[in-house]
């Protein structure tokens, strides 16, 4: 190699071995054409690109997923360690002192079986709308559709979640509940959970991009979300005290429906979800994805430069 | 169908010149301008062909990334239009969402995806991407083990098998080593040999010349010229060579406390030929360089000579030129101020970045040491584009030299 080190201007470059690339022929009439203009006022999510970009998500699950048990001896045992540390440190932590009412189930399972939504959620609410900033050198570096990334840790959520729950079922029969075919109503309950944290994702993350503030007034929503939502304590507590117009708002939390239902699912409590509350709701958390589609390719196309 | 490839009608992009967005919000409501709008790109206009290769030259800030931005859809113009005939990939830094953590494996695929390529795809072009990078033996390994040079040639490699129509190239191969730099400019020009359009930024004038067979020169956001790639490096040479610039090409020296006996040193000039000022010199053209200093006792300013050593861009002294005192370079009083000049006939540097030291000596005493004084660039002089100069990474020095080839006697 040493040998041709001058830029001699090359007439008989030796081939550089690149396999045949398959580039379409000028008149193929199947070159796709693109148009780049200004964005206008109204910009709409393009979901046949999006739909051709599946490979991208893909690449950024599998990447968010998988970059945290590097260089750890252990590896992806941690999935399952994480959340056994979490389950026993309920157990033994909650099991003896909390004497608080648990609708006759015992107070780590009726808490456990509440926290993984809830953090599905929330975690997925927190990374999603950071997201833009923390994947700011890739973003200003290459296109794809941008709606990727924060979608990407929405779901990336995922994979901890089955393996919590795997787990919860476990504490479940050892508590000695049986398991019932309740169970299939769960990933309705997790799709809704899913699709509020997307929305709240969508719409908080282009605002995060442009002022830093929003992810400290996110803070403070998802524990004002957590104290509203009964994860730690149990919805007859509030039921008993609230008069009936500020019970049915407490019930519109979606985080209400999704944790009251995981727990009906799972430990068949009592309380079976309410299924006009339960359709208003999804329609609510809906409307709100649309919301927050929208806000979000309207902002989209100035992220980069305000990033 | 259309023979073009891209075709540009009057695009513009501006930017915000002030505080960012909470700042300007706050500003908003106390009725106060805090910045202003700045075009850095504006009236762009140009039709490229199929099947060429496009380079784009022009000093920083002139807006060259900006049109690579819009063109590879990173960032949305404010005006105009461009129309794309084909799919496009990007390559504006190299190994972009390459995860130190993961193995040169997994960033392979991740990178492959985030550029446009499908699993199926990267999979069956896997083995010619890692022989084209030469990191076989490393290819499990985590990417923050590679060294600098390995991960570029990694993220190339990527690159090279990319399958889109048209590809746009930033500043990326100013990193790595010669040898390989040269085997991505072969890489492109073989997929351009396949009918791919390719479009490349570079502040390397001798690869533009050798690789590009268009060429835009972009001034202050707009194109100045726009032509066959030696026609346009032809006249930015000149252009930028010859310009009088009357702030460029002067190098203020910041000097301590220093003696009042003794001059004290002002600054430096870049001179051509002709003793006009200049931005930069050329490599292969006369260069001078011009010591200005100020005040001292007479007697002090007699015995005064000055050393300038030149330093390569890795901040490797090449030489040192040291001048006579002054009592021997004029006769009679030395003028006060004055001007060391060093003058070289045949500037003997490769196109590139240079840093100057100086000193100024009384008898065998240093009195000031400037290192780190200023830089200068040498860019590919006319007298010498179509000779052979040693690439980059290849040597700093162009010696005047003779072949001739004889039978062994």
């Amino acid at each position: 190699m040493e040998e041709d080190i001058y830029t001699a201007p090359a007439t008989g470059l030796p081939s550089v071995r690149i396999e045949q690339n398959s580039v379409p022929a000028a008149d193929d009439g199947g070159v796709p054409r693109f148009v780049l203009r200004p964005a206008s006022r109204w910009e709409v999510v393009d979901v046949r690109e999006l739909l051709g970009s599946w490979h991208v998500f893909w690449a950024f699950l599998w990447r968010n997923i998988f970059r945290r048990n590097r260089q750890t001896l252990l590896g992806p045992l941690w999935f399952v360690i994480t959340p056994l540390a979490k389950m026993l440190l309920f157990t033994f932590a909650l099991g003896k002192i909390a004497r608080l009412p648990s609708e006759g189930i015992p107070y780590p399972l009726f808490t456990f079986a509440a926290l993984l939504p809830w953090e599905l959620f929330s975690t997925g609410v927190s990374r999603s709308s950071e997201s833009l900033v923390t994947y700011e050198h890739i973003i200003t570096k290459v296109y794809f559709p941008r709606v990727i990334i924060p979608a990407s840790e929405v779901f990336g959520g995922l994979v901890d979640f089955a393996i919590s729950f795997a787990l919860l079922l476990g504490m479940t029969l050892a508590y000695g509940f049986p398991l019932t075919s309740r169970l299939l109503a769960v990933p309705g309950f997790i799709a809704l959970a899913l699709l509020l944290s997307l929305a709240m994702g969508l719409l908080f993350s282009g605002l995060h991009a442009r002022y830093r503030d929003t992810s400290r007034f996110l803070l403070y929503l998802i524990q004002f979300m957590l104290y509203a939502t009964p994860v730690a304590y149990s919805q007859t507590v509030v039921a008993k005290r609230l008069p009936g117009w500020l019970l049915t708002l407490y019930q519109l939390n979606p985080m209400y429906q999704v944790v009251e239902g995981v727990r009906w699912a799972v430990l068949s409590t009592a309380h079976a979800p309410d299924l006009r509350m339960l359709s208003i709701v999804t329609v609510l958390v809906l409307a709100f994805l649309a919301i927050g589609a929208a806000v979000f390719a309207n902002t989209e196309h100035s992220i980069v430069d305000m990033i | 169908m259309s023979a073009h490839a891209i075709r540009v009608f009057g695009l513009g992009k501006k930017y915000w010149r002030g505080p960012d967005a909470e700042a300007r919000l706050i500003a908003r409501f106390r009725k106060r301008s805090t910045g202003e709008t700045i075009w850095a790109l504006r009236n762009c206009s140009f039709d490229l062909p199929k099947g060429e290769i496009l380079g784009i030259i022009g000093v920083n800030g002139a807006g060259k990334s900006t049109l690579l931005k819009i063109l590879s859809r990173i960032t949305r113009p404010n005006e105009g239009r461009a129309e794309l005939y084909g799919r496009i990939g990007a390559l504006l830094e190299v190994g972009t969402g390459f995860h130190p953590e993961l193995t040169g494996r997994e960033n392979v695929y991740l990178n492959g995806a985030l550029v446009g390529m499908r699993k199926s795809e990267i999979k069956r072009k896997f083995d010619s991407i890692v022989e084209f990078a030469g990191v076989a033996e490393w290819i499990d390994t985590p990417i923050k083990r590679y060294s600098s040079g390995m991960k570029v040639r990694l993220a190339f490699a990527v690159a090279a098998h990319l399958e889109q129509e048209i590809m746009v190239i930033d500043e990326v191969l100013a990193v790595g080593d010669a040898a390989f730099r040269r085997k991505c400019f072969q890489a492109i020009q073989e997929s351009n040999r396949k009918g791919r359009t390719v479009i490349l930024v570079s502040h390397e004038l001798p690869s533009i010349a050798t690789t590009c067979t268009r060429a835009i020169w972009l001034e202050h956001g707009g194109i100045r010229q726009e032509g066959t790639a030696a026609d346009v490096i032809d006249s930015y040479l000149d252009a930028v060579v010859g310009d009088d610039g009357t702030h460029r090409g002067f190098i203020p020296l910041e000097v301590g406390e220093v003696s009042p006996l003794v001059p004290r040193l002002k600054y430096i000039r870049l001179l051509d030929g002709d003793d006009k000022q200049v931005p930069c010199f050329a490599t292969g053209d006369p260069a001078k360089f011009a010591v200005g200093y100020d005040g001292g006792e007479p007697a002090s300013v007699r015995k005064t000579s000055v050393n300038l050593t030149i330093l390569n861009a890795r901040g490797y002294p090449l030489t040192v030129c040291a001048s006579a005192t002054a009592a021997e370079a004029i006769s009679g009083d030395p003028p006060n101020p004055g001007e060391f000049v060093c003058a070289i006939d045949k500037l003997p540097l490769v196109p590139g970045q240079y840093s100057i030291e100086i000193c100024s000596m009384t008898g065998n005493t240093v009195q000031q040491r400037i290192t780190g004084a200023g830089q200068f660039q040498v860019v590919l002089g006319r007298a010498v584009l179509t000779q052979a100069i040693p690439q980059p990474g290849h040597g700093d020095m162009v010696v005047e030299q003779s072949w001739s080839l004889r039978p062994t006697s």
